[in-house]
């Protein structure tokens, strides 16, 4: 329960600082805190009572139980988001600094000042 | 032209006002929400119950991998993952388009290796002595990638970040160590292809697209999918670590081109950006 609250506060956090700061690093930023946030409900959800982490125990492959070991589903999904999310976030700053080069700016406002 | 400072900010009055009710009705949404969400470390929740203990059961009897994450990536989803993998390459590119390969390019000092000292004593010797236990244990962390936490999106990001720290200790005059911007792009396409080579592979010997069970690499079909995984994880692995070195690459590049325009440029003062 704690865990979907801190997951909420994250979330919101970086929505509405994607949304309400102006300058356009910092929407990047808060983009990021944002995708924490998804990031860690996929990992709350491969979580299991008393089960290990999803690599098998035992070199048997006889009689897995499911129980004993978290889902791995989560867990592959979020490995690739995070190094997706690496790579987006430098084309992000490749683009801010483009703008910034272009325009001496990167506030939003002044930018859709410049822009009009 | 700078802008007045109290211009900058955003325009106050009804509309932010109105934002603050969507996000105060979205975070009231959430919280209500949360109450509906299934208990955390529920073993009967739905992410829990459906596919999941078809992985885990199956895994390692079915494509030898003890680590069943190494399993779902590279195997039950290969298709996925070879897109995730297209779009780390992709963004990789983009970066280097929109920041000019010209500029990532240029280099002032290009006396190659670790032959030169470079920074404060610590520095040196710091950086001389762990790059290399760092790269190779970047490659330990893919091809263990099977039986242990690992594989080759880690294994990449590892290996790249290694040749980046080379870079920012050895400062921008320093001597070159790493695949210069054109290398790394051409290493990550590489890894992207080979890949995709794979899953061809598997077709033309009678299989599915990345359904690796057919190929002939001998052994029972576990251990053949168990070597195509590892095939893949490096192809992922040169794919992630060439995208690592392009965009530090071009993006310390196109910063230094915009200091120098900035300095050379007509003395114009810092802007003023919130």
């Amino acid at each position: 329960m704690t865990v979907y609250l801190f997951i909420v506060a994250l979330f919101i956090l970086g929505l509405g600082g994607m949304s309400l700061l102006p300058n356009l690093l910092r929407k990047l930023l808060a983009m990021n805190v944002m995708q924490v946030a998804v990031i860690v409900f996929f990992l709350a959800a491969a979580f299991k009572d008393g089960a290990s982490v999803p690599i098998l125990a035992e070199s048997g492959p006889e009689g897995i139980a499911a129980e004993g070991y978290m889902n791995p589903l989560p867990h592959t999904l979020m490995l690739t988001a995070i190094v997706v999310s690496v790579s987006t976030t430098g084309l992000a700053l490749g683009i801010l600094i483009r703008i910034r080069r272009r325009f001496d700016t990167l506030n939003e406002v002044s930018l859709l000042r410049r822009l009009r | 032209m700078s802008p007045a400072p109290g211009k900058t900010r955003l325009r106050h009055g009804v509309p932010r006002i109105l934002g603050a009710l969507a996000f105060a009705a979205l975070l009231g949404g959430l919280v209500a929400g949360i109450r509906d969400l299934p208990r955390l470390g529920d073993p009967a929740s739905p992410a829990a119950t459906h596919v999941s203990p078809r992985f885990i059961e199956a895994a390692a009897r079915e494509t030898g991998a003890a680590n069943m994450v190494t399993a779902v990536l590279a195997d039950y989803r290969g298709y996925d993952t070879l897109g995730e993998t297209a779009v780390i390459f992709a963004a990789g590119l983009g970066c280097l388009i929109i920041l000019a390969l010209a500029a990532a390019d240029r280099r002032e000092t290009p006396p190659p290796g670790l032959t030169h000292r470079f920074g404060s004593p610590i520095l040196d010797v710091s950086a001389r002595v762990l790059t290399p236990w760092i790269l190779m244990f970047a490659l330990y962390v893919l091809i263990h990638g099977h039986v242990s936490p690992g594989g080759g999106f880690q294994g990449g990001v590892l290996f790249g970040s290694g040749l980046v720290v080379v870079r920012l200790v050895r400062g921008r005059r320093g001597p070159a160590f790493g695949p210069g911007p054109r290398a790394a792009l051409v290493l990550a396409c590489a890894g992207v292809l080979a890949f995709l080579g794979i899953g061809f592979l598997a077709m033309a010997f009678g299989g599915e697209f990345l359904d690796y069970g057919t190929l002939p690499l001998g052994g029972d079909e576990a251990h053949v999918r168990e070597l195509a995984t590892l095939g893949v994880e490096a192809a992922v692995f040169a794919a992630v670590a060439g995208t690592v070195c392009v965009l530090f690459a071009t993006i310390s590049a196109g910063v230094r081109e915009t200091e120098a325009a900035r300095s050379a440029g007509s003395a114009s003062p810092p802007g003023s950006d919130g």
